[in-house]
């Protein structure tokens, strides 16, 4: 049931999900040693028990910057031996959401939207947007 | 190699076998057991085709003759399987567990000291019974094992008795040929190493000695009787004369009990010693060692990784609150540095391993190169006791493979050529390890044709690797080799030359921090040599700020540090300066501009002189230094990718990162710069 369970978070006023077996650890939102060249998306990096951690703005790089700009949280998540911190606006709940039940975006979302994302999900009067781990971390190490 | 550890190294190598054999043996098992729910498993029997194909080659190193016939038979068994003429089925399974138990006997047997081993015949006949008729078919494997030491000295067994007379005596009669000498030995090493086995007696025969006027200085007169009192066993011996290979004849006999004097002419006895380390080394084999995993020091040398980083918190702390150093707690707290870094120090060489594993596995690869490309080579090893971290070493093996193939199919002529040449018909490849300035240097030499500067800029133009009518130095085209795709043999040879060679051998490298450089001379050779830190985990350093940021730069690529006074700094292009340094003048790179960060360069006073490993020096500007120290260093890689000019990077102690400046890849994008802004022009 566990991998079942999706962590929801806000990016400004959106809601999104990532399905809770990826989340290694939330942490309250500290700045990062900024480094040069660095993409614009990417906050610098951090230090967490002695590991050397990239924190990302999420919202930055998934091109849903409007009123994103108070960071709460960082969310770490965990994909393929790699840990990544992702700056959020807030950690709202855990929910079940079923995968299924996400439906496909709109066709005129942006690129980047279709490529960061799974589908749309409506729970109650919310709207929740499914992130694809796989694509966060791809983007983030480009 | 330390001569005093002569006879303890080769028990250490035996300790490494058997433990490696303990290994494939458990592998075995598992796979074995594994194989009886997938029968069909392709893999499975493919690993345990490697894990007692990798006894048999161990074995066959150390001449356990028994052992690599059992295995050999086992293996021509398996291979069987594995091409798929025979098929896997419940019988063949238990069959396989009982030569695996077989096996793991005969490794026990051997490894208590047994030399010779017989294996129930039943086991045999079952394993013949899937060999059909052709039971004596040959090695199941393309490459042969042979029973050769990597030197290519036979290592073959030695019948011992093993309820041998507690104490022996043997007569050594030792006659060296010139070629011993100029191999840099010695024969004070034979002695020494003699002297670990026992009490000796040693006479030195002058009667050939000339005299002074015909004495050639590169003729050897010597020779050596030796009386060697000891409760080791004539394997122990052998062994130390099979290190020296030809050079040295040595002729061993065995002298009765009641040893009569009169087999040392009564000349004065020129040595004696007893020797108070024999009770020692033999104590010494006993206390013998503790394998641990390796991840286990791994996580140790982290932990106290986390451990310096805590001292660090807590130094910064005091300082902040101006608890003085003289103090009760001051002190307490400098001792406890001091500790920590012993400990780190002690733990990370405990991950040190001598260079010596990667290179005696490469004696097997000259040799089987040699023979594939029909060249005679001679393998030359120095310094193999260097330790190297093992993290290093273990990706150490890859690229020195391929270098050391390399050096024979592009490097080494045909025997025929290098005669045409006038060199010996066998060719010279020495691998050599060094320390030098706190990093280990790997070089690969050989005598062969040496590299064509001509040759490889024309297959890099060929390649579309650089635009014909470029302009490079010999360097610059040298390091051609390393660009992806290229090749300079025409034809794709079984040994090399499939076009994914030095550039995969200088990725790898630098994977572990290494730098390669090459220098060759046509006709006479090329030597590759390869620069590598001690350790990855730990970097000396000294900590600088620059516009409220913390860096640091090891200490390793500074050479000077000094007061930097703006108004000499001189405009020598848009945004570039010089500054006066000794007698001449270096380029200056202001950290602020290195960062992108806008600065006016009011704060900017200490100017570090850093240098590359090619000893081009530049004028690195900062703020301030605030201290030289040790950091614990933290691949940005693990989590997420290369960093220009960052290459790795360490947590403070107030538990912020601070980047560690590469200072090669600074170099390194500076000169890129240089050369564009050259092409621009052109």
């Amino acid at each position: 049931m566990i991998g079942k369970k999706s962590l929801v978070f806000s990016l400004g006023k959106q809601e999104f999900s990532i399905p809770i077996s990826a989340v290694k650890e939330i942490k309250t939102w500290s700045k990062a040693t900024p480094f040069p060249a660095a993409p614009a998306f990417v906050e610098g990096v951090v230090n967490v028990r002695g590991s050397v951690i990239p924190l990302v703005d999420m919202a930055r790089m998934m091109g849903v910057s409007e009123n994103s700009n108070e960071k709460k949280a960082i969310i770490f998540l965990k994909n393929k031996d790699k840990v990544i911190g992702f700056s959020v606006s807030n950690v709202t709940d855990i929910s079940d959401l079923d995968e299924e039940e996400f439906k496909p975006l709109p066709e005129l979302s942006s690129d980047d939207l279709k490529y960061f994302l799974n589908g749309i999900q409506p729970v109650a009067d919310r709207l929740i947007f499914s992130v694809n781990v796989d694509a966060l971390f791809e983007g983030s190490l480009q | 190699m330390s001569t005093e550890d002569f006879t303890d190294d080769m028990d250490a190598i035996r300790l490494i076998f058997f433990d490696e054999c303990d290994e494939q043996l458990t592998l075995l098992e598992e796979e074995l057991t594994a194989l009886e729910d997938e029968p069909e498993s392709g893999e499975k029997i493919n690993t345990i085709f490697r894990c007692v194909h990798s006894i048999k080659g161990g074995a066959a190193a150390f001449g356990m003759e028994d052992l690599v016939r059992f295995s050999h038979l086992f293996e021509s068994v398996l291979d069987r399987f594995r091409s798929g003429e025979l098929s896997v089925n419940a019988e063949s399974i238990r069959v396989f567990l009982k030569c695996k138990d077989a096996l793991s006997d005969i490794v026990s047997d051997f490894k208590n000291g047994a030399s010779t081993y017989d294996v129930a015949p039943e086991i045999t006949a079952e394993l013949e019974h899937y060999l059909g008729s052709d039971a004596s078919e040959p090695e199941p494997a393309s490459e042969k094992v042979g029973t050769e030491d990597i030197f290519g000295m036979s290592f073959a067994p030695v019948k011992i008795e093993i309820d041998a007379p507690s104490e022996q005596q043997f007569s050594i009669v030792l006659i060296v040929s010139p070629e011993f000498y100029e191999r840099g030995d010695d024969i004070r090493n034979i002695l020494m190493a003699l002297e670990g086995l026992g009490q000796i007696k040693v006479q030195v025969d002058s009667d050939a000695v000339p005299l002074l006027a015909d004495i050639s200085p590169g003729q050897s007169y010597l020779t050596w009787q030796i009386l060697l009192t000891t409760e080791k066993s004539r394997e122990s011996i052998d062994e130390i004369f099979d290190w020296c290979g030809d050079d040295l004849h040595a002729v061993i006999t065995s002298v009765p009990e009641e040893p009569e004097q009169t087999t040392i002419p009564s000349a004065p006895v020129a040595e004696e010693k007893t020797d108070p380390q024999v009770r020692k080394g033999a104590e010494r084999k006993d206390s013998a060692t503790v394998r641990v995993d390796i991840q286990r020091i791994d996580k140790l040398v982290d932990l106290i990784g986390e451990l310096v980083i805590n001292q660090g918190a807590i130094q910064s702390q005091m300082r902040r609150n101006k608890v003085p150093g003289d103090s009760f707690l001051g002190n307490v707290v400098t001792a406890q540095e001091q500790l920590i870094h012993e400990l780190q120090e002690n733990v990370i060489t405990m991950r040190a391993y001598p260079i010596k594993t990667v290179f005696q596995k490469l004696g097997r690869v000259v040799r089987e190169t040699a023979r594939l490309t029909e060249k005679q080579v001679r393998l030359v090893l120095e310094g193999e006791d260097t330790e190297v971290d093992r993290s290093i070493l273990e990706k150490l093996s890859d690229p020195l493979t391929h270098m050391v193939r390399n050096a024979i199919d592009h490097g080494i002529e045909s025997p025929e050529v290098r005669a045409q040449a006038g060199k010996d018909p066998e060719g010279l490849l020495r691998l050599r390890a060094f320390q030098r300035s706190g990093r280990i240097i790997v070089e690969i030499q050989d005598d062969g044709a040496g590299l064509d500067p001509d040759r490889i800029y024309e297959k890099a133009v060929e390649k579309k690797i650089i635009e014909k009518g470029q302009r490079l130095d010999r360097e610059e085209i040298y390091s051609l080799i390393f660009e992806p795709g290229f090749s300079t043999v025409a034809e794709v040879t079984d040994v090399s030359g499939r076009g994914v060679g030095m550039d995969v051998v200088k990725q790898s490298l630098q994977q572990i921090n290494g730098r390669i450089f090459i220098s060759s001379s046509k006709g006479k050779g090329t030597i590759f040599s390869i620069s590598l830190p001690f350790t990855l985990s730990v970097i000396e350093g000294i900590i600088f700020k620059s516009e409220g940021q913390d860096f640091v730069v090891p200490i390793n690529n500074v050479s000077e540090t000094i007061i930097f006074d703006n108004s000499k700094a001189f405009h020598i292009g848009e945004g570039k300066y010089g500054y006066p340094y000794r007698d001449g003048y270096l380029s200056v790179i202001y950290a602020s501009d290195l960062l992108g960060i806008p600065s006016d360069k009011k704060n900017q006073k200490i100017c570090f002189v850093i240098e590359n490993e090619n000893e081009e020096k530049m004028a690195f500007i900062v703020d301030k230094i605030i201290d030289q120290s040790r950091f614990v260093v933290k691949n940005l890689e693990d989590n997420y990718r290369k960093i220009a000019c960052f290459s790795t990077a360490t947590i403070l102690g107030d538990g912020n990162v601070a980047f560690i400046l590469d200072v090669e890849f600074l170099f390194g994008e500076l000169l890129k710069k240089r050369e564009s802004s050259l092409e621009e022009r052109v």
